[in-house]
């Protein structure tokens, strides 16, 4: 399933992961993101919060901030101080000024006071997957695109793509370890999944193959999609 | 105003009182002086007479001599008469001109018994005192006669006059001096009570709970009063604070199953219900309606008056379901039933949650004191954690469905029946006092804090 609102079209899937020790809240936070298309795993505490993002390194994180032994914020504190730079949405029940300048300061890029309704939850998530700037140039090995351009390079070497081969390369860019589906291409490439058939897509990954020269960068994945890989 | 007023009544109190105190010593000193100078001036009058007699026995014929009774005595003019015994005057002071002193009544009489007598009389607009004596039969023209010695008595009133005069400034130059001091000590005393008022006063309009009251350097009625209405203003704010944090506190837990709640709605608005959804709500109801119960029963807990009906522990341990009961004895205690009952609940229901194995109630009594306990298996909680738990939104670390609101439940329902509640480990006691003690309860709990008993 897509995730619905205004997202960059190249975005294909999002990992969010929520930190939450209320059960009941952790459930309800993990059934309203799946819903909306959001990969979504969840813990319970700030340590397996710290361990899991180390592994498996989500898109965003929607943190509560009363946690038990880790406290919410002091994960958010050491995320920063290991220089990454996730979206983090931080739930607070605490609403005075201090609460939320305290979790500002504490690295959260948002705040939400509970209760919140679920529209505003996925509206500021939405945002915080926007705000990062696109990067102009894409680079994967010696390959390097240029976004505003549409040009590419390989080795140094420039390399003519049609418009639909650029817009692919770039998809496959921006997901660099996720394999993209036919219907996913079709959707973002071709603006519609009905427009054409899964067929054009091979097509063009073909093309594109071709274009790029040797060695192949983009592997099949038998009944899945496409993706790079080196 | 008030004080205002306070000070004028010191003033005008003082002011009597050294008044009414002067007037009574004056009263006092003019009757002393009056009687020594009456009494000074009769001595005067009887020596003359005495003399006057002497001189009618040992030489008649100089009695009638003008001017031989016209000796002063003592600066002080004296007039003399001499009667023979048919009252018919004999010789005279020059000093009473023509007058006569008009003693008629008084020489009969002192003829007649033989001995002076002093009295009272008027001549010619003057206040005379007068004695008069007897004369021995011994010759002469006034044998058996009177002498009358008079003397006027102006000077002596007006020197009585001049005591009362002085007695009467000095009265009221002590009262204005009592007044002026009464009113200097009023003012100095009074300041700090002023300037306790305008405190008060900004307290109340700032309403500043941490505002405190000036306590003035002396150790005065004023100081204590000044210290002991900053203890109560402590007082007052810390149960202000108590109260705030615990409605903070309140609105904070009721956030989190309505997080969960409106959650939940917003997923079954925009994609139906499904079983496990339905769940979920039904949860997340039951969660806030438990949350609102035990904040209801805590604040009737810690308003409700003291328990009255007796209760029988073990009965209430026997009720309990899933446990192992230990109750070989009626144990009874003057309590609230249902809150008894529900605190035992709250424990044996905290023991399912957070401990494991078996859970066994106890109910017994030991040393005047009644226990009622519910132990698990587990490893329970120690020290600082021992403590914390009976406080208020306490959780476990597993957050359980609890409303945190459980143990400070009971610990609530042990401190409104005089006892207390504590946890060892994995064994949560509640304890209270004695039927037969339940009067003493706060010297019985006293007693067992002293023996150190664990809380």
């Amino acid at each position: 399933m897509l995730i619905k609102g205004r997202l960059p079209w190249y975005v294909v899937s999002v990992f969010a992961l929520v930190v939450e020790d209320d059960g009941p809240i952790r459930r309800m936070l993990e059934r309203t993101l799946t819903a909306e298309g959001y990969e979504v795993s969840s813990v319970g505490d700030g340590g397996s919060a710290l361990a899991a993002i180390e592994r498996s390194a989500p898109d965003v994180l929607v943190l509560d901030v009363g946690l038990p032994v880790i406290d919410g914020l002091v994960v958010c504190r050491r995320l920063r101080e290991k220089g990454l730079a996730l979206p983090i949405l931080v739930l607070t029940a605490r609403d005075a000024v201090a609460d939320r300048v305290a979790g500002l300061d504490a690295g959260a890029d948002d705040y939400l006071v509970k209760p919140f309704a679920s529209e505003e939850l996925l509206a500021r998530v939405r945002a915080l997957l926007r705000r990062g700037a696109p990067p102009e140039v894409l680079a994967f090995g010696d390959i390097v695109f240029d976004v505003e351009g549409r040009s590419v390079r390989r080795g140094g070497v420039e390399i003519a793509l049609r418009a639909r081969e650029a817009d692919l390369l770039e998809l496959l860019l921006r997901n660099p370890r996720r394999v993209i589906s036919r219907e996913q291409a079709l959707e973002r490439v071709w603006g519609d999944a009905a427009a054409a058939s899964p067929n054009a897509v091979d097509r063009y990954v073909s093309y594109l193959r071709r274009s790029l020269g040797e060695p192949s960068v983009i592997v099949t994945v038998r009944g899945v999609g496409f993706m790079l890989a080196r | 105003m008030i004080p205002r007023s306070l000070r004028l009544r010191a003033i005008v109190a003082a002011s009597l009182a050294v008044l009414v105190a002067l007037v009574i010593v004056g009263a006092g000193i003019d009757l002393l002086v009056a009687r020594h100078l009456h009494r000074s001036l009769d001595r005067s009058l009887r020596g003359r007479a005495v003399e006057v007699a002497q001189l009618s026995a040992s030489a008649p014929a100089l009695l009638t001599t003008p001017g031989s009774l016209d000796t002063a005595i003592g600066g002080e003019q004296v007039s003399v008469e001499v009667l023979d015994r048919r009252g018919r005057i004999v010789a005279r002071s020059l000093g009473l001109g023509g007058r006569v002193l008009p003693v008629q009544p008084l020489w009969r009489a002192v003829i007649t018994t033989g001995s002076g007598r002093y009295a009272a009389t008027r001549l010619g607009g003057d206040d005379l005192r007068v004695y008069v004596a007897p004369l021995a039969d011994a010759g002469g023209p006034a044998a058996g006669g009177a002498v009358v010695v008079a003397a006027s008595t102006h000077d002596l009133n007006a020197t009585l006059a001049d005591v009362h005069l002085v007695v009467l400034l000095a009265a009221l130059a002590a009262a204005a001096a009592g007044a002026v001091a009464v009113a200097l000590l009023m003012r100095s005393a009074l300041r700090p009570l002023g300037q306790l008022a305008g405190a008060a006063a900004e307290i109340e309009r700032t309403g500043d709970p941490a505002r405190r009251l000036p306590e003035p350097d002396a150790n005065d009625e004023v100081g204590r009063l000044a210290r002991t209405l900053n203890e109560m203003l402590g007082a007052l704010e810390r149960s202000r604070d108590a109260e705030r944090r615990f409605l903070a506190d309140a609105s904070h837990e009721l956030r989190t199953p309505l997080t969960a709640l409106i959650g939940n709605i917003d997923y079954l608005a925009r994609h139906g219900a499904d079983p496990g959804l339905v769940e979920e709500l039904e949860h997340d109801s039951r969660r806030l309606a438990r949350l609102a119960d035990d904040l209801l029963a805590l604040s009737r807990e810690e308003s409700s008056p003291p328990p009255d009906e007796d209760v029988r522990l073990d009965e209430i341990a026997r009720e309990s379901e899933g446990v192992d009961v230990v109750a070989p004895e009626p144990v009874t205690v003057r309590g609230d039933r249902a809150a008894l009952e529900r605190a035992l609940a709250n424990l044996v229901e905290n023991a399912h949650r957070h401990g494991r194995g078996r859970v066994v109630v106890e109910a017994g009594k030991a040393n005047g004191v009644v226990r009622l306990t519910v132990e698990d298996e587990g490893a329970g909680v120690t020290g600082e954690e021992a403590e914390q738990v009976f406080g208020r939104f306490q959780r476990g670390r597993d957050a359980g469905p609890g409303s945190g609101l459980g143990l400070a439940l009971v610990r609530a329902t042990a401190e409104r029946h005089g006892g207390r509640a504590y946890a060892e480990g994995s064994r949560f006691t509640i304890e209270l006092p004695d039927l037969r003690d339940v009067s003493e309860s706060p010297a019985t709990t006293a007693v067992h804090r002293e023996k150190g008993l664990p809380s």
